[in-house]
This record gives structure tokens, sequence and C-alpha cells, in this order.
């Protein structure tokens, strides 16, 4: 029973910690080039299955091969004649692992442990597209489809498990979860945008994302008010507009270049008076400060200013790294369970020839039975004698499984040899 | 019946305890998603324990077990679970079940001390208008207590986004608007309950010719009005927010001197 060794899981990449930004644009992977780069790489020898992951921070190739260390060679050149990089750039700035590093690597790469920034789940679903678009193809077999399937449940898992998503770690997007906080839902909310630089359309755009569809661009001149307004839709005033207007607004955020203060404590008081006692959540991300603080101390307003952003995207971040170890600990634990499930594949012939000698055992003495009886009684028959060989052989392919799982896989064969005598077996269907 | 009485009731707090403990970590810690489900089949069982024990009393007892404090503590819990579950299901506010579920824990353990033996009632007490006066009464001092639980939430994250705390309590509560508005709905709905307790009292106290008003009596009229003037300057006024958590919070605190000194009654 001296089977071949099992194949090998690797990856092949490049990531944010490994290489240069334009060295990952060259090697970006497009819609096209995934599909003719897999089918070449599945038509050389030594390369069973594929999936290629490509995002703006990494790409990545996924394999099984007889040989890893012969298929990266491959995959080296082929790469690099693929998207016109030389082999000796993906080498030097690249990583390539074998086996269970390969696997753990992906596990982190879904649980997005590797990822530029910690936590954001944007990669769980990069890796189901990839893997999705190998299977559909068939670059996949029983190998990696076991693999990707067992990481994107550890995605799951931490998702589930752990806060490493939770918390905004963006300055634009952290004013949007205090509003959130504040205001609840923001569907339906209006925002009002005080200076239509770049900081206030990047915050315009993240509020717009985050579903508010009634913007009022509140600017010196209309112009760029204008432009922002038929971009984001609302309305677009004159500065001068904004203490009639501000009572309209649940949100504002102002980022103007003025160098005085742009939004009293008045202001807001007054503004209040017309909003029947609603919560009015300011944002000023302004230097200097549009926003007098003394505002901060009306109530139900709530203001916030850029250092206060910025303390909470660190303390989101803390947080983040605290959850990490937990993930990492969930990485583990679904990496040893899929190692476990590769030793166990040492034994997959040696299950297979027992079941199928004891099938044809089953089957010939079925056949025997059966002749000469009436042919409504076959069926019956066969289902006993499929029963029988099921319950016989349950026992012993759990044992030898369980053998192989711990790492103990000759051990098994050698004894599921003795007391099958498969190898016998073997040697007479040989002659 | 006595046995299956004397079963429950033991198992009552620890059932209680069990659900309390998941719903702390489901709060206070980072993974809430693994005491998600323990939280629920936890409340889920606490729950059915309660109302078994309040149907075998009546079993016993062969009356609605409502005329002892024990009774009163123990139907006021079952409410505060039960309008819990409510809240849980209608505006997922169950990351907040410590602290709704934590009320009808103790209420449960205290009434458990209180339990004693049966009562010989008049037949004035055996009125179904009766029966109603008080279960409308245990219903709004439950949905009261909630709205003052959410009253106390919403000043807790009030004072935490004026002060930029941003810890995991800031995370894990809900949003100050929906604290607000649950806050001001479970204050609304209590008061309308108590609006009928208060009727359906009159109308029992005509029909069994009885007299005389006792001083409780006004300081439970106190607290409708705390709560009904909380609702009104709301609509009317738009006194939100803080100010509308306070309110509710003062309304809480006198039903809880009014009720301390024990319940109102009337001479026969």
């Amino acid at each position: 029973m001296e089977g071949k060794s099992q194949p090998g899981i690797f990856v092949l990449g490049a990531n944010h910690l490994t290489a240069s930004v334009s060295l990952r644009d060259r090697l970006l992977f497009d819609e096209a080039g995934v599909g003719e780069f897999a089918e070449k790489l599945l038509r050389e020898e030594g390369v069973s299955e594929v999936a290629v992951l490509s995002t703006c921070n990494r790409s990545e190739v996924y394999g099984v091969a007889a040989e890893p260390s012969a298929a990266r060679l491959l995959i080296e050149k082929l790469w690099a004649a693929h998207r016109g990089v030389s082999e000796d750039e993906i080498r030097n700035h690249g990583y390539f692992h074998v086996q269970t590093e390969a696997v753990r690597h992906l596990f982190r790469v879904i649980g997005s442990l590797d990822s530029l920034v910690l936590g954001e789940m944007q990669i769980l679903g990069q890796v189901k597209d990839s893997y999705q678009r190998a299977s559909q193809n068939h670059w996949t077999d029983f190998y990696l489809n076991h693999v990707f399937q067992a990481g994107l449940h550890t995605g799951k898992r931490i998702h589930a498990e752990t806060a490493i998503h939770e918390g905004a770690v963006s300055i634009s997007y952290a004013a949007v979860e205090l509003a959130r906080k504040v205001l609840g839902e923001l569907r339906g909310r209006s925002v009002g945008v005080v200076g239509t630089g770049e900081m206030g359309e990047l915050a315009a755009q993240h509020f717009h994302k985050a579903g508010v569809k009634n913007f009022l661009f509140f600017n010196r001149s209309l112009g760029s008010a204008e432009r922002m307004a038929a971009s984001f839709g609302g309305e677009a005033h004159l500065l001068t507009d904004l203490s009639e207007k501000i009572s309209r607004c649940d949100i504002v955020v102002s980022a103007t270049g003025a160098p005085g203060i742009v939004i009293s404590r008045e202001l807001v008081q007054n503004s209040l008076r017309h909003r029947h006692g609603r919560p009015l959540f300011l944002v000023d991300i302004a230097a200097p400060r549009d926003i007098e603080s003394e505002v901060g101390e009306v109530d139900n307003t709530f203001l916030f200013t850029i250092d206060d952003l910025k303390n909470a995207v660190s303390g989101n971040l803390d947080l983040r790294r605290q959850e990490a170890r937990k993930a990492e600990a969930i990485v583990d634990e679904e990496a040893a369970k899929v190692e476990a499930w590769a030793r166990g594949l040492d034994i997959v012939p040696v299950l297979r020839a027992l079941r199928e000698k004891y099938q044809a055992l089953a089957e010939k003495e079925v056949e025997k039975w059966a002749s000469g009886q009436p042919p409504e009684l076959r069926p019956h028959l066969e289902s006993l004698g499929r029963g029988l060989l099921n319950k016989f052989l349950h026992d012993p392919t759990t044992r030898l499984k369980l053998m192989g799982e711990q790492g103990d896989g000759l051990r098994a064969s050698y004894y599921a040899d003795m007391l099958f005598a498969l190898a016998q077996e073997e040697k007479q269907h040989g002659a | 019946m006595e046995t299956f009485v004397a079963i429950l009731k033991p198992l009552l707090p620890a059932a209680y305890l069990v659900c309390l403990w998941h719903y702390a970590r489901l709060f206070f810690s980072a993974d809430e998603a693994r005491h998600t489900q323990w939280a629920n089949i936890s409340l889920a069982f606490a729950f059915a324990v309660h109302t078994g024990l309040l149907f075998g009393l009546a079993a016993q007892y062969h009356r609605c077990p409502l005329w002892t404090q024990g009774e009163a503590l123990l139907f006021l819990a079952w409410m505060l679970a039960f309008i819990h579950v409510l809240s849980e299901w209608s505006a997922d506010t169950r990351r907040l079940g410590f602290f709704t579920v934590g009320p009808a824990a103790l209420c449960a353990m205290a009434a458990l001390s209180f339990l004693g033996r049966d009562l010989v009632l008049s037949e004035n007490y055996r009125s179904s208008w009766f029966i109603f006066h008080i279960l409308a009464s245990l219903a709004a001092y439950a949905a009261f207590s909630l709205a003052a639980v959410l009253a106390a939430l919403y000043l807790t994250l009030h004072r935490k986004l004026k002060h930029k705390t941003f810890d995991l309590t800031f995370r894990k509560l809900p949003p100050l608007e929906k604290l607000d508005k649950l806050s001001a709905m479970w204050s609304f709905l209590g008061s309308l309950l108590m609006l009928a307790s208060t009727f359906i009292g009159i109308g029992w106290v005509r029909r069994e010719g009885l007299q005389g008003m006792s001083s409780r009596e006004i300081g439970i009229f106190a607290v409708l009005a705390v709560f009904l003037s909380a609702a009104g300057s709301r609509r009317i006024a738009g006194w939100r927010g803080r100010r509308h958590a306070i309110w509710i919070l003062t309304g809480f605190v006198v039903l809880v001197l009014v009720n301390l000194a024990g319940l109102h009654g009337f001479r026969f």
C-alpha cells in the first residue's frame, strides 16, 4: 500500500507589507487576466488546483501541487510573463508559504488580520468572490474547496465572535458613526455641510454612503455648493443663509477655511427653538475651529471636534488590536482542524481499497443468494448487503481515519494491510 | 400542586441568575455573539419557570396570586420580564437585558422571601374588577420601571457623549434617540395603564359600595401627574432628551417612595 505522497497546498503572493504600491499595481490581475493565468497554469504539469486573489492591497495565487517548490518557479515565471514584471521582483518582494503556513495565511487574510486596515471586513467578500470564480470555472477541486470553505467559516467565526471589525478607523467615518450614536438611523436626516472644500466633500461622501439623501451645502460662493448639491442631492446656499437654515439640519459638518467662528452658541440656541427639542449633532473639522466650543454645552446639542474624532479612532484601533488576539486564536484552531484533515488524506487510498474489497465481496454474496430467487427479492438482498457492509466497516473506517488525522497514517495503513489483507488483494488484482 | 410549586420556587432565582449572567456577558464583553444565544435560552427558561410558578400558585390557592405583597411582587417581576421580552422583540434591546431583566430578577427574589401562606379573601376582593385594577397597576409599574431604566441609560450615554468617553459601555448602548423614544413610549404606556387602573378601581369601589381614600392614593395620583406631564411637556414644549429623562426618573423615584409604605386600601 505504499502510495504517492499527498499533494500540498501553497500560496505565492505579494501584499502591502512586502511590495510597494507601484509593484502591487503591476502584479494586479484584472478580471479577464485571472482566467487566462489560471487556465495556463493548470495546463502545466504539477499544479492541480488554483485560486487567485487580487485586490488593491494584495495579489496571491493559491494552489495545490505535488511539488510546491517546483510549482513556485513555474508560477513566478508565468506571472512575470503575464504581467510584465521580472521573476526577481516577485521573489524579492513576495512570500511563499506551504501546507499549514499557507492555510494559516489564507485564514489570516480572510479574518482581516493581514489587512492594511486591521479588521476591515471587505476582504471576506473579496476572498469569497475569488473562490466562487475559481470553483465555478473548475480551477479548484476537493483540496482547495475544503481549505477555502474552512477559511470562509473561520472568517464568519471571527466576525461573530470578536469585535475586530467594530468602530470606525477613519476620521470621516468616525463622524458618521458618532452621528449614528446620537441620532440612530441616518436615512431621512438632513446634513448641513458648511464649507465645500475637500474635507466637506469627503464628509458628504461618507454621510451619503450612510444613506443621507438630504444635504444643505453652505459656502461663500454658490458655485462649488451647487456642484456638490448636484452630485449628492440637496440644496446650495450662501454662508450668510446659515443662521436661517441651520434649524433644518440634524447634522452640521463645518469645514471652512474661515479665520474666525462661523457657528456661535447664540446661533445654535436660536436654531434649537425651531427644532422642538430634536437633537443637533455638530462636527467641526476645520482648522482653526469654525464652531464655538460653548456650543457643546447647549442642551440636546452634541459637538465633536477633529481631536475628538481622532480619539474615537484611536480607541477603536486599540479595541481592534485587542480583538485581533482572539481572532488569531480562532485562526490557529481552524488551521489545526484543516491540518488534521490533510493528514487524514494519507489514509484515503487505504479506506478506498478497504471499501472496494468488501463491497465486491458483498455484491458477490448478494449475487449468489439472489440467483434462482424471485426478482422482487433482489432489492431487499442488495439493501441487506449494503447495510451490513456499512455497519461492519464503520468502526474500522472511523478508527483508521482518526489515526490518519493524528498523524499516524503509516501505522494505520500497516494495520489495515495486516488485518484486512489489502496488499495481498492488490497483488491478486494486479496478477 | 404543592410539590410543583415547591420545585419551582428555588428554581426561579437560579434561572434568573443564570439569565442575568449571560446578559451581563452580552453587555460587558466584546464577544457578544456567543452569549446572545445563551441569553435567549436562559431568558426563555426563567420566563417559563416564572409563568409556571404563577400558574402553580393560582392552582394551589384557587385564585389569582395577586393579593399578598409577595404575590404582587412576583407578578410585577413577571410583568417586568414580559415587557423586556416585548421590548427585545419590538425594538431589539437585547443588549440592555442586564438592566431590564435585572429588576425582574430582583423583584422575583424579593417576592420569594415574602411568599407566605394562603389568605382568606372576602368576596369583594374576588371581583374581576379588582383583579383588572391590580393587573393594570402592576403592568403600569413595570412600564414605568422600564422607562426609568431606559432614561438612566440615556443619561449615561448622554454624559459619555458630552465628555467624549468612547469606552465599551459607550459602544454597547443603543443610539441616544432610540433610548429617548423608547423611554417616552414606555412611560406614556405606563401612564395609560395607570389611568385605566384608576378608572377600573373607581368602578370597583362604586360597585362594592366602599368608601374612603388613603394618603397613598394621593401619592399614586402624584406619580401619574409626573409621568403625564413628562409626556405633555415633551409633546407641547419639546422637552426631550436629558430633561425628559430626568423627569421620568423623578416620577419613578416618587413611585418607589409611594409604594415603599405598602399598597393603598379601602375601608369596607
